[in-house]
């Protein structure tokens, strides 16, 4: 059911860690206003570990993701926080530095296969972009370097397919090249987000496999974005369940499947439970995610919380549960 | 339950682009495009007007036994015959002779516009639309006074101060393109640098200058192309008026708009000198324009005004 278990990463510490993030705040302008995404997020992947952000549209996943890569683009900002890789902190950083840093230390994988890939270029000429962007090599050794790169991904006629271009492959196969590119410079830490949204289930499992056969192959450090909880729950170690810019809860995923303890994380495997079951009415959370411009005081889930209390008005403090896991509730 | 996107549909396709894959942005060029052009009338009878005038151009020592200058004080003002297919002018000089030869300075200088112009600002629409910020907003409010500007009285000013001359007159009508070229690729570009593809470039390492030339210029490509195509006749006819009001070509070298200024004195008598250059230039902007229309419905259906 779970993905291979690849080390304490709860127990990762900063000298350990690929990527640290430390109270990560996100803010985009808006007239006069701010509206603030991402509030507050922290979460560390070991070296080879694994980590999945989860959580409903909105949520600050994506934005949590792509302030790692330095993506964040005006009127976007960060206007707080560390984002440690491999001990640099990326905040602040230049976009010459962060330029040399992404694509070799860190590589992303987005949710449309086919927009993620230049309609007028071949497979293989974009393969060789990625590789060529930081080793000093000809074309012709890029291209056959990146034959071998579509083999990785388990592409057979690799050499066919770095001739084609993306219109004339399925999606599956765009996102297999896509994560191809994305392992061109064999960088320490990979974010997938939503890797698999766009596609069928057949494929989705397919991907899946791929990218769980690559973490145990490669020991590349993986942070997987999604809103699906059971295709997270395969992949990673670890969870961050994220809810209004915040992380809710977060732990080894194993513990919080058993036994999730905030109440949205149990919403998230109830609804999810519902639907592999097949049976009786699906379960929903009731109630929307909060617009980011009217986030309600204290804590993001008391309006749809079956449990709030009066000092849900207020922010909850991260309790530490004996198991090492981390809850933001009143609750503990 | 996520939803399946075209996994079936495109294996089943092959190698043929279905017509709905196409991504935003880009056009994506359909097999069957050729012949979609061929089936527009108006792209035949303009490729057909241009072969018209142009092939005579190219051909000129070939099809014309005399030069352009050579005077013969015994054959002024004779009109069309077999021997001057366009008669002759207050000199002698063969009409024919000076309409194919002089077809080279009109449409020469109308493609050195489309070419200077054209570089220029579409250099300064990359910049403007990738960079944006304070930089692109300083290209593209110089733009808009250009813009601001009557396009001839712009090229008018530009030939008074810089003098009458070909090259100047190029220069002039350059200056005029390079907004509208501007305009047209800050648009692109500000709609591409925001593609997935472009991000997922970026995610990469690739630089500015890398994801500009490899990925936002190919992009904006089409549009830089029907524009070309549109701007090529209007840029003729502006050499053309140049070359009417003396601010072009100087004599006696042939241009078609300095020819028509030549004859018109002698229209009376003699209505060829005059009729046959701008009969060539009207059939030289019409055939350009036709051809660009029908190149802008094909590379970018959605324009408005089609």
């Amino acid at each position: 059911m779970t993905g291979p278990a690849s080390g304490t990463e709860a127990g990762a510490t900063a000298e350990h860690s690929v990527l640290d993030v430390r109270g990560l705040h996100t803010h985009f302008r808006r007239g006069r206003g701010v509206i603030k995404v991402v509030r507050g997020v922290s979460f560390q992947v070991g070296r080879s570990g694994s980590v999945g952000l989860v959580g409903e549209s909105g949520s600050g996943k994506s934005i949590t993701a792509l302030s790692v890569m330095g993506l964040i683009e005006k009127p976007g900002f960060i206007a707080e926080g560390e984002i440690l890789l491999n001990g640099r902190d990326l905040v602040g950083m230049s976009q010459a530095e962060l330029t040399k840093i992404r694509g070799r230390d860190v590589a992303m994988v987005f949710q449309e296969p086919t927009a993620a890939l230049n309609p007028l270029y071949h497979i293989g000429s974009q393969v060789a972009e990625a590789i060529r962007a930081h080793q000093d090599v000809t074309q012709d050794q890029a291209l056959e370097q990146a034959q071998h790169l579509l083999e990785l991904v388990g592409i057979t006629d690799a050499g066919r397919v770095l001739r084609q271009y993306p219109h004339q492959l399925s999606g599956g196969m765009c996102q297999r090249a896509t994560i191809a590119t994305a392992l061109a410079n064999d960088p320490g830490l990979l974010i997938l987000d939503e890797p698999t949204t766009a596609l069928d289930t057949t494929i989705q499992a397919q991907i899946l496999d791929i990218i769980t056969d690559l973490k145990t192959r490669l020991e590349t450090a993986i942070v997987f974005v999604s809103h699906d909880i059971s295709v997270v729950a395969q992949i990673c170690g670890d969870l961050v369940v994220m809810y209004g810019g915040r992380v809710m809860e977060s732990g080894r995923t194993e513990q919080v499947i058993d036994s999730p303890k905030h109440p949205y994380t149990q919403g998230l495997i109830n609804a999810a439970m519902s639907v592999s079951a097949g049976t009786g009415r699906l379960q929903s959370i009731p109630g929307e995610v909060p617009d980011p411009q009217r986030m309600p005081p204290g804590c993001p889930f008391q309006p749809r919380c079956p449990h709030a209390m009066p000092q849900c008005g207020t922010d909850p403090p991260l309790a530490v549960l004996p198991d090492d896991r981390q809850v933001a509730c009143w609750l503990y | 339950m996520p939803t399946d996107r075209m996994d079936e549909p495109l294996l089943a396709a092959g190698g043929v682009v279905p017509l709905d894959v196409a991504v935003a942005g880009t056009e994506d060029e359909p097999t069957s495009s050729r012949a979609a052009l061929l089936r527009q009338g108006n792209f035949v009878v303009g490729v057909i007007l241009l072969a018209i005038v142009v092939i005579p151009v190219l051909l000129a020592p070939v099809v014309s036994a005399v030069g352009p200058d050579v005077q013969n004080p015994t054959a002024t003002f004779l009109g069309p015959s077999p021997s001057h297919l366009m008669g002759t002018d207050q000199y002698g000089r063969d009409i024919w002779a000076r309409v194919v030869y002089g077809g080279r300075y009109t449409i020469g200088a109308s493609i050195a516009v489309v070419i200077l112009g054209g570089i220029v600002g579409t250099v300064l629409g990359l910049v403007a639309g990738y960079v944006r910020g304070a930089v692109g907003f300083t290209i593209m409010r110089g733009v808009d006074l250009l813009l601001a500007f009557p396009g001839i009285l712009l090229a008018l000013g530009v030939t008074a101060i810089l003098g009458p001359s070909l090259v100047n007159a190029v220069i002039a009508v350059a200056i005029v393109a390079v907004p509208l070229y501007a305009r047209i690729v800050e648009g692109a570009a500000r709609e591409i640098r925001n593609l997935p593809y472009v991000r997922a470039a970026r995610a990469l390492g690739a630089g500015s200058g890398h994801i500009i030339f490899r990925h936002v210029l190919p992009g904006a490509l089409p549009a830089i192309v029907v524009q070309t195509t549109v701007y090529l006749g209007i840029a003729a006819l502006w050499i053309a008026s140049l070359g009417f009001l003396g601010l072009g070509v100087q004599p006696p070298t042939p241009e078609w708009g300095q020819m028509v200024s030549d004859g018109q004195a002698s229209l009376s008598i003699a209505w060829w000198v005059a009729v046959f250059p701008g009969a060539f230039l009207a059939a030289f902007v019409v055939g350009v324009s036709l051809v660009g229309d029908a190149l802008r419905d094909r590379l970018n259906p959605t324009a408005a005004g089609t």
